[in-house]
């Protein structure tokens, strides 16, 4: 790589060498030319001082005008002075007339080089403005953060004249992609490669991250150089780069925003779907129900009793079932809205324990709550379905002479409810998916009219949506508690 | 002996419609069916039934409007039949002037035992209830401003006595949060509410109830009370 360089200074040097030679070359035919005719040799002299002019034009760098100068000042002295073909003078105003030209020719040489020169850096400051410009736009119009690493490389290896790489970081899946852009090309090559193969890419390059540490995108990969020409250009790769992170930024979190929005799209739609289906499913329900129990009370025969009570039945638990599906899509939904109310807790938890006595069949319901009156901010009706769907689950998990105990208590800003029965209690292996919709303990399986686990989910969803939260435990002497609790603000409810 | 009595089903589902009238028509009562708030209107001021029992989601109109237009010129007793989740419309409802309300699926027993309440109870105005009120162990002095239990008497504050002839004068009836508070303090503010509770816990202390057995004052949870009527 390195000798490369060399090699190319190398060149580059006799190139410009050959140029001064053959430019000196014409000048001294043309003098020899203008002094065979006969014409004064100060003319000589003029064509000279044009040659240095002519060589300063045509090489990179004051040096070689320099060169030029002397070069031109010694042939002048060799062909054209007293004693000629010799480098000593014997005229005086030939010694001035060569310092003079001497002098005069430096200067303007120097001179025109650095005017090359100026016009040069002028030149390329322009293009290298209007290549940001042009990366700054085509950024502005890549959508998808790959989209603009396919641009990035492409301009990256426009400006810098070589191949670029663009590594972007690993994703979901694991794999990374590779964009290429090679020197003159216009097509971008993008593959899937491993860390093996992103070694190999990346050696003996220089390797700039794009984005920082904790979001990195990926990294660009340029070969080192040396050359003046391209570390000039180089030093616009950081402010590129920024550019390409900020544009990365832009797509990321346009994407994001998008796939957020399909997201809540498809969860809106699968609850309006599960809403209407359930509405619908209402109206025809209540019909049923209440057909059946007409029949139950006028038909005559009692298999035909039995038979309308099983539907009646039937109905009720699909009823229930809809119900259920109804208040999580509600509560899932964010459209719940609370009606809260300063109640009396010995109101809702009266009826609860009402509830509970309709239901309990041979089971024996404790109620124990405090004496006083306690008020506690709260959507009445909603607790309410907590406490019932708390006892139903009790009482479905406790034998028929089981027994169910609802109790109220208050610790410093909190007010606790616990429903305890002395059934079989939680199995571990499903303590940690009691809350979750659709669980079904794997006891309960078997059995027909085990529900579909949505009663424990609405109530941790209402409870949550209260600012409380709710606890499932086994009780040392059997059976299990669900506890919850609701925020107190304040407990003036005493008279 | 019923058969002098006229129902008038306002419901637009064809099946919860029949059965309830199957169910009427069993108990030997008159039942004329509709479909629409317009045509219950029309009938209502035609043919005056005795119960108007409605569906509060009719296809023409709401159901709160069709009892806004029927309290202008008529207190037939009205039960209000809806969803579970239309608390709103429900309280609205009995605000609006209903007499009771029932969630679907309902239970034909419950509407039955409902209607009977409200028969026993239609025809007197709630103004013309007698100076004593029996129920139970349960006397009110209305004159006298006295509460007995068991022959005892018990001492009711001024605000308490008034919130229990409230209810007193409204057996079977469901009486509202806000309907209570605008009766007894007048006017009122949302605070209120929370002396309402307190108050209701502290007559049911007076009377010996236990909120999960009720005799006299029942919950109806986020709606307001009843006062018992067997």
């Amino acid at each position: 790589m390195i000798r490369q360089a060399v090699i190319k200074n190398i060149r580059n040097v006799c190139r410009q060498l050959l140029i001064v030679i053959s430019i000196l070359e014409g000048a001294s035919l043309i003098a020899v030319l203008i002094k065979s005719i006969g014409f004064p040799v100060i003319n000589a002299a003029v064509v000279y001082v044009l040659s240095v002019l002519l060589v300063a034009r045509f090489t990179r760098g004051y040096i070689y005008g320099i060169l030029a100068s002397v070069l031109c000042m010694a042939n002048y002295n060799f062909f054209f002075t007293q004693p000629y073909y010799t480098f000593i003078v014997y005229d005086k105003s030939d010694i001035i007339t060569i310092s003079v030209m001497l002098i005069a020719s430096i200067l303007t040489s120097t001179l025109t080089s650095k005017l090359l020169h100026a016009s040069k850096l002028a030149e390329d400051r322009e293009s290298q403005t209007n290549m940001l410009y042009q990366i700054t736009s085509s950024l502005a119009k890549a959508s998808g953060v790959s989209d603009v690493a396919a641009v990035s490389v492409q301009c990256l290896s426009n400006l810098l004249d070589t191949d670029v790489l663009c590594i972007m970081s690993a994703d979901q899946n694991s794999s990374r992609s590779l964009f290429q852009a090679r020197r003159g090309d216009r097509r971008i090559q993008i593959s899937e490669v491993n860390n093996v193969q992103i070694e190999e890419y990346s050696s003996e390059k220089k390797v700039i991250p794009i984005g920082d540490a904790s979001n990195q995108y990926g990294v660009i990969c340029i070969p080192v150089t040396t050359s003046q020409e391209s570390r000039e250009r180089e030093k616009l790769v950081p402010a590129i780069i920024m550019q390409i992170q900020s544009a990365m930024d832009r797509e990321k979190f346009s994407e994001e925003k998008k796939i957020v929005k399909i997201e809540m799209e498809h969860e809106k739609f699968r609850g309006n779907l599960l809403r209407a289906i359930s509405h619908d499913l209402r109206t025809p329900l209540a019909g049923i129900s209440g057909t059946a129990e007409v029949l139950m009370s006028n038909l005559k025969n009692e298999e035909d009793r039995d038979l309308a009570e099983g539907i009646f039945e039937e109905t009720n638990w699909l009823t229930q079932m809809v119900e259920n599906i109804l208040s999580l899509t509600k509560i899932e939904d964010g459209r719940l809205v609370l009606r809260k109310q300063p109640e009396a807790i010995e109101e809702i938890v009266g009826e609860a324990v009402k509830h509970a006595r309709k239901i309990a069949g041979q089971r024996k319901i404790i109620s124990d709550i405090p004496e006083d009156v306690l008020l506690v901010s709260m959507d009445g009706k909603l607790i309410l379905q907590v406490l019932i769907n708390l006892i139903d689950n009790a009482v479905k998990h406790t034998q028929s002479d089981g027994i169910v105990q609802i109790k109220v208590y208050t610790d410093k800003n909190r007010v606790w409810f616990s429903i305890t029965d002395n059934g079989s209690g939680i199995k571990a292996g499903d303590m940690p998916y009691l809350f979750d919709s659709f669980f079904v303990a794997q006891e309960a399986k078997g059995s027909s009219r085990s529900g579909i686990g949505l009663g424990l989910s609405i109530v941790r969803a209402i409870v949550q949506a209260h600012g409380g939260r709710v606890f499932a435990e086994n009780d040392k002497r059997g059976g299990a508690i669900f506890r919850f609790y609701l925020p107190v603000k304040e407990l003036d409810g005493n008279e | 002996m019923n058969n002098d009595r006229l129902f008038l089903i306002v419901e637009d589902d064809k099946q919860i419609r029949s059965f309830i009238r199957a169910s009427l028509e069993n108990k030997n009562y008159k039942t004329i069916c509709v479909s629409t708030g317009m045509e219950a209107l029309n009938i209502i001021s035609s043919n005056p039934p005795d119960i108007v029992i409605l569906d509060l989601g009719l296809p023409d109109m709401e159901g709160i409007e069709v009892i806004r237009r029927v309290r202008t010129y008529s207190l037939v007793p009205i039960i209000v039949v809806s969803a579970r989740d239309q608390d709103r419309e429900k309280t609205d409802a009995l605000d609006a002037g209903a007499d009771d309300y029932l969630t679907k699926p309902f239970s034909i027993n419950e509407l039955l035992a409902r209607l009977r309440v409200i028969l026993r109870h239609s025809g007197t105005l709630a103004s013309d209830t007698p100076e004593a009120f029996h129920s139970g162990d349960l006397v009110v002095d209305m004159d006298k401003h006295q509460v007995y239990l068991a022959g005892k008497e018990i001492h009711f504050t001024p605000m308490e006595f008034k919130i229990l002839v409230l209810l007193v004068k409204n057996p079977g009836k469901v009486l509202t949060h806000s309907y209570i508070l605008r009766v007894v303090w007048g006017s009122y503010l949302d605070s209120d509410a929370q002396s309402l509770r307190v108050f209701m816990a502290n007559i049911r202390r007076k009377l010996q109830e236990d909120p999960s057995t009720p005799k006299y004052i029942i919950t109806e949870v986020g709606i307001g009370y009843r006062f018992a009527d067997e």
